[in-house]
């Protein structure tokens, strides 16, 4: 007579048999896209210290007008489109895809968890994709939420003018962000099989991009060696890896498809990613700006999308041909 | 040991071909299993051989987690490495790894539904399982909480979870205590009534439990195919052994040692027999009970005893390393 533990494993064949045609069968890729999105990123903690932190400084911005005032700045985007610029899109969500980003293959490679999933009937490929849409889906949501806080809570506080169209120049503006940190930490964390070093890496383009070339950009291109009489910044073409010049290059493209230009504010914030130059007349007190224009904003714009699908290709063929053990 | 023929690979549950793994280039080449070839048929298959010999290098190659340098390998007629192959396979990694914040029935959900398992049963599966292997009261308890033994025994679920036609398991026994190690051998054996496994270890004697048939491996070369019985009778016959028990053993021993079909004998003090290697098994057969006879001795008994399965394997690889002489694969 068979034990009971035998009766258990015998009938789980046979329930699979007969029940397995009853279920809605779905794909791999779908499970663990609904784990990846879910279970790993959706945390609450995390979403809600995400979502703080990207509305942080414009609502920090929003509730300094003091009741009453009159700003000289009535238009949402020229108000806020410094803070959301450098600080949101800059800083904090390039910062965010990165830590939610770079440990998405190299933390299962490290811990060995990604030898059990490669196991299951899913490919590669599959796996990569599947992933990058959950980070896509996280930073999308994150993203559209904290933007669309701002945007109605702002006029609570204040009669700005262009709601919508600060929405919409930046929503364009924040797709170009997430498509570009998200491709690069994800391609870092299929390269690299240290989750430490697929964060490390893009955090340090981050920093080098807006806080080390911040502080010395100026000074590049306004300083010239020797007799020269062209900016180092101009002499040694600096801008081609001016990765903040390129990203602003393309934000100006937005800024002219859905406001007709540049604002007059607005040039003092781009002025600082070298897409302009200042001139000061110390006679008039006067400062005018001129475009450096090295690249077009679409020129920047495919430079950015080249480099992240370089980037994300290049992760592709690595862990497809990585060998995977513990 | 079995060849691997080319137009039957549809008859065999793993069917390799001069499969070869070779890691990094240059000075730092190091080749890890050496043209392999071998089959797997129904049952438990052993896969045998000291730390470093090639059997996780095997395995992965097998489930596609490495590339295979060079050669063929088939899981039931589909490619290794492939979608397909790996759908009917269940799969243990040696110190395999989990989603440790998830809870165990959370776990063996997930890995349900990856394999294609409907949502309405994929939970009913699981909770079967945990209950099959005494989890039910730990079900909701997150797997960083669970014991190493408790570890294992999600991980022997985990493989089992999608009903596969061939489990593999490398060293499932392994960093276990005597007590958990001898639960998973049991289990082992239950799930061996419904399916196929390919278990790879290198604990002698486990393998000798657990396993119809056994494949030894060393240094990346397949020594031995055989079944577990065979691979013991093989042992014997290489090396010659007779047990003779007489009612004088020590005159006996003394009388034979200086005979020239003798190559070595003496007696085993836990028997109290005479146990004797021969160079020539025809003369010996003939010879030794003629000499009771002659010498008014009476035969108590005379045979080839069987090795252990540790016997066999420590014999082959200090054969395979060439500490032996004359000794042919």
């Amino acid at each position: 007579m068979a034990s009971k533990s035998e009766d258990t494993i015998n009938m789980l064949s046979t329930d699979f048999v007969r029940s397995g045609t009853k279920g809605i069968i779905t794909t791999p890729s779908i499970i663990l896209f609904k784990k990846t999105l879910f279970k790993d990123m959706f945390k609450i903690h995390k979403f809600i210290i995400s979502f703080i932190l990207m509305i942080l400084g414009p609502l920090i911005a929003i509730l300094m007008i003091p009741p009453g005032y009159e700003l000289y700045l009535s238009s949402l985007n020229d108000y806020l489109g410094l803070i959301y610029g450098f600080y949101t899109y800059s800083l904090i969500f390039p910062i965010i895809l990165t830590v939610i980003g770079a440990p998405l293959i190299a933390e299962e490679i490290k811990s060995g968890t990604m030898l059990t999933l490669i196991s299951k009937p899913i490919s590669r490929g599959e796996i990569l994709i599947t992933k990058y849409l959950a980070l896509t889906c996280f930073g999308f949501f994150l993203n559209i939420s904290s933007l669309s806080l701002i945007t109605l809570i702002a006029p609570l506080k204040y009669t700005f003018d262009g709601i919508a169209e600060f929405f919409v120049i930046n929503l364009l503006f924040s797709l170009i962000v997430q498509f570009f940190f998200q491709s690069i930490a994800f391609g870092f964390s299929c390269i690299f099989k240290k989750t430490r070093n697929a964060i490390l890496v893009p955090l340090l383009i981050i920093i080098i991009t807006f806080f080390i070339l911040m502080t010395f950009r100026p000074l590049f291109m306004y300083m010239y060696l020797g007799d020269n009489e062209v900016p180092i910044y101009v002499q040694f073409q600096l801008y081609h890896f001016d990765l903040a010049y390129h990203l602003f290059n393309s934000y100006i493209g937005i800024l002219n498809i859905i406001s007709g230009g540049v604002s007059e504010s607005m040039l003092y914030f781009l002025y600082g990613f070298g897409l302009y130059t200042q001139e000061f007349d110390p006679d008039t007190w006067e400062v005018t700006f001129t475009r450096n224009d090295y690249y077009s904003p679409l020129g920047s714009l495919i430079l950015i999308l080249t480099i992240a699908a370089a980037l994300i290709l290049l992760g592709y063929f690595i862990f497809k041909k990585r060998d995977i053990s513990r | 040991m079995n060849s691997t023929p080319l137009d039957n690979r549809d008859d065999y549950y793993i069917w390799t071909n001069n499969l070869t793994k070779v890691y990094g280039t240059g000075e730092k080449k190091v080749v890890a299993v050496r043209g392999i070839d071998f089959t797997m048929e129904s049952g438990v298959h052993g896969f045998l051989g000291p730390n470093g010999a090639g059997k996780t290098s095997t395995i992965n190659m097998l489930i596609g987690a490495i590339s295979i340098t060079e050669g063929t390998a088939y899981l039931k007629s589909k490619k290794a490495g492939t979608k397909e192959a790996r759908k009917f396979i269940g799969f243990l990694p040696q110190d395999p790894a989990f989603y440790e914040k998830l809870s165990g029935l959370e776990y063996l959900t997930y890995l349900a539904r990856l394999n294609l398992i409907p949502k309405s049963i994929a939970e009913q599966k699981a909770l079967e399982l945990l209950k099959f292997f005494d989890l039910t009261e730990d079900k909701d308890r997150k797997i960083k909480t669970y014991s190493m033994g408790m570890k294992q025994k999600i991980g022997l679920a985990a493989g089992l979870i999608h009903d596969p036609q061939l489990l593999i398991l490398d060293e499932p026994t392994s960093n276990l205590d005597p007590l958990v190690r001898k639960k998973i051998i049991d289990y082992v054996r239950k799930i061996s009534k419904n399916m196929s496994i390919f278990v790879s270890s290198h604990v002698l004697s486990e393998v000798e439990q657990m396993c119809d048939k056994v494949t030894i491996i060393n240094k990346g070369r397949i020594i031995l195919t055989d079944s577990v019985q065979n691979a013991k009778k093989w042992f014997s016959k290489s090396t010659n052994l007779y047990v003779i028990d007489t009612n004088a053993n020590e005159v006996f021993l003394s009388l034979i040692k200086g005979l020239e079909i003798i190559t070595n004998a003496w007696i085993d003090e836990k028997e109290k027999s005479i146990y004797v290697n021969t160079g020539d098994i025809e003369q010996f057969q003939k010879e030794i009970p003629k000499l009771i006879v002659e010498k008014g001795l009476i035969l108590k008994s005379f045979y080839q005893p069987e090795s252990s399965l540790q016997d066999v394997f420590l014999d082959i690889i200090d054969k395979d390393e060439g500490k032996r002489n004359g000794f042919q694969k």
